[in-house]
């Protein structure tokens, strides 16, 4: 019986729906394994707004106001309502303290994590660091950081930071979220064939989980 | 490189595209509604 289902999911850190679809989808990846399902899963980069300068100055309101033309009060009013929903995922986000930033760095970290066996972790971290703490995930020193916090080796990180090294593998993120079809996030691709777009309700992956598995199992 | 996605799930849900992101409306947002 074969109950193994491959998820690759693409995401920003500076995206609201994104921690929330990943806890939604945590549900649904613990309700699946609960039930014998076994799960692999990969983060991918997509950046939602490369053109931000990594030493923004300003909120999250400005950003939104003087970047997307965006009035002030609708963003506020946004804004207040994303933190209300995070609430009822046991995300506490704090868009008062958020420093909006490039992410293409936190980018490279994650796949320096990935080739260390540690980007579930380092996922994790970013947004929690990102929206609920008010850390800086844009410069490499603040990286460094993070990455030494879950238990990596800070020096090696700021290594691989500072030359770029994953930069060409955030590229091939990219481009493959192209070859997709991918214009948002998240975005859940199943066994390279299902995509789920969002922040999708966890019985719903959980459906989907199961489609997968159960479609695996048919004799070609 | 990849074919092409068979599109699931609840595609009304809620994402963020160009740096900005959906809200749905505020009785949705409402937690007792959950």
């Amino acid at each position: 019986m074969n109950n193994s289902v491959k998820v690759d999911i693409w995401s920003d850190i500076a995206c609201p729906w994104c921690f929330i679809g990943k806890r939604r989808f945590e549900t649904a990846a613990a309700e699946f394994a609960a039930t014998g399902g076994e799960l692999e899963v990969e983060y991918h980069s997509f950046e939602l707004a490369p053109d931000t300068p990594v030493d923004f100055e300003g909120s999250e309101i400005d950003f939104l106001v003087s970047h997307k033309g965006m009035p002030a009060g609708q963003v506020e009013q946004m804004l207040g309502q994303m933190t209300q929903l995070a609430t009822t995922e046991g995300l506490s986000y704090d868009f008062a303290a958020l420093q909006h930033t490039n992410t293409v760095k936190a980018h490279e970290l994650l796949h320096f994590a990935k080739a260390k066996g540690r980007q579930l972790d380092m996922s994790e971290r970013l947004f929690a660091a990102y929206f609920e703490e008010g850390r800086h995930v844009g410069r490499v020193d603040d990286l460094a950081d993070l990455a030494a916090e879950i238990g990596l080796d800070r020096d090696e990180a700021l290594e691989a930071l500072t030359s770029s090294t994953y930069l060409p593998a955030v590229d091939a993120d990219k481009a493959q979220a192209i070859a997709y079809g991918i214009s948002g996030v998240p975005f859940f691709v199943i066994d390279g064939r299902l995509g789920v777009s969002g922040a999708q309700e966890p019985s719903t992956f959980v459906e989907v989980l199961r489609q997968a598995a159960d479609d695996a199992e048919v004799p070609a | 490189m990849t074919g092409p996605l068979e599109i699931v799930g609840d595609t009304d849900a809620p994402s963020c595209a160009g740096g900005v992101c959906e809200i749905p409306a505020t009785d949705e947002a409402d937690p007792a509604d959950r």
